[in-house]
């Protein structure tokens, strides 16, 4: 930046010669941000649908789709909780969030991931579901999710 | 940093000294990571990338991660968070380091103003907790716009600065060290909702930060409405950043 623009301080720190991390706000660098008022919001909780899948069965499943306008690929995160009635050590963390993509149960190495998908314009987090040596039913899998989506281009 | 120092925008017909942190379009207090850098590495052939930088200090860094040609696949689609990329303290440079079964290397990374080693805690300024968004006047506010670009805008990412939008911030910046032990890593917060959390870690004799996303094989990482849990079951140093969050909060 040049000599022009804004910038605001943290406590104790002169405005005109300091560290970019002593700055409160400034001009010069971009931040994640997310639009307030969109439809469907770009940020929210969401919960999905029950989802059931019996053990031999391998593949992705989407579990939520969420739509977002921007003509790009946009920076983005999600926390997520879940529960289920099988198996139900899925339990054992209920009121518990944690970032996706995540590993869920680690016997069998199925997964949650979060993604952005170009073809469709939207944030998508799937059930990945592994059939290797290790294999389980799931049932009731619901899963609570918070995400974001960012105006940053990724 | 001080609840009585700084600026502090509100909407119309809010009276800035009083309004509650959700309310207000902007707080000078809120700690909101700024992006330092971002770059695209795109089929990095050699499964690696070092990005080099001159900050003197570990980051905080993030990536979104294109999976073409692994499995799971996503054609065009980015996941963000995988736990590849590692930081690399001093020298200056992290690098980001294919995930296993995959010799590409393709997706973005953002660097942020965030010294992961230095402890840093936010004041708690958000109360009460509401459950709806303010409301938005898109008729009133303030934007600021980045070096060279127009304030009028139509796309946000020109912007530094805009009212009708919303940043995360640093609820707090959480460094230290562990043995060789299952014993989690247990950090309490007041926030009073499961915030997002960004856990780094350096294994003992390693140099590299390596970003842990919510669990794997052999690491956990949870988040509660009172505490984040990290189990590691290694000797290592870490970081835990939590995040405040500038939108529902319960």
């Amino acid at each position: 930046m040049g000599d022009y623009g804004f910038k605001d301080t943290i406590k104790n720190s002169d405005v005109y010669d300091t560290a970019v991390r002593n700055l409160a706000t400034t001009s010069e660098y971009p931040v994640l941000k997310s639009q307030l008022g969109e439809d469907p919001p770009m940020v929210d909780f969401v919960q999905s649908e029950p989802f059931n899948v019996e053990s031999a069965t391998a593949g992705t499943f989407n579990l939520l789709t969420i739509p977002y306008s921007y003509s790009y690929l946009p920076a983005n995160l999600c926390i997520a909780s879940y529960s289920a009635s099988t198996p139900a050590s899925l339990n054992d963390t209920a009121g518990s969030y944690f970032m996706l993509p995540k590993v869920i149960f680690v016997d069998t190495e199925d997964q949650l991931d979060a993604y952005v998908d170009e073809a469709t314009s939207s944030l998508k987090i799937d059930f990945i579901k592994r059939n290797g040596f290790f294999q389980t039913a799931y049932e009731n899998f619901v899963l609570n999710v918070k995400y974001y989506i960012f105006d940053e281009d990724v | 940093m001080d609840n009585d120092f700084g600026i502090k925008i509100s909407p119309r017909n809010i009276n800035a000294f009083t309004a509650p942190d959700y309310t207000l379009i902007h707080n000078s207090a809120w700690v909101i990571p700024k992006i330092l850098f971002k770059g695209e590495y795109v089929d990095a052939g050699d499964g690696s990338v070092i990005v080099e930088h001159d900050l003197g200090y570990v980051p905080m860094f993030l990536c979104w991660v294109r999976k073409r040609g692994i499995t799971p696949t996503y054609e065009n689609g980015v996941a963000a968070l995988e736990t590849l990329p590692s930081g690399t303290p001093v020298a200056n440079a992290f690098t980001l380091v294919a995930p296993a079964g995959s010799s590409n290397l393709d997706g973005v990374y953002m660097v942020f103003d965030v010294d992961i080693e230095s402890p840093l805690q936010a004041p708690i300024l958000i109360e009460p907790h509401p459950v709806d968004e303010p409301a938005i006047d898109r008729d009133f506010g303030i934007k600021i716009s980045l070096p060279g670009k127009d304030v009028n805008s139509e796309d946000t990412r020109d912007l530094a600065l805009d009212s009708n939008m919303r940043s995360p911030q640093i609820a707090s910046v959480n460094p230290g060290s562990k043995g060789n032990d299952s014993t989690p890593i247990v950090i309490d917060h007041e926030l009073g909702y499961p915030p997002v959390i960004f856990v780094y870690v350096k294994l003992d004799g390693e140099t590299n930060y390596k970003f842990l996303a919510g669990g794997g094989t052999d690491y956990s990482v949870s988040s509660t409405n009172e505490s984040i849990s990290v189990v590691i079951p290694y000797a290592c140093a870490y970081s835990v950043i939590i995040l405040k969050d500038p939108f529902r909060l319960s």
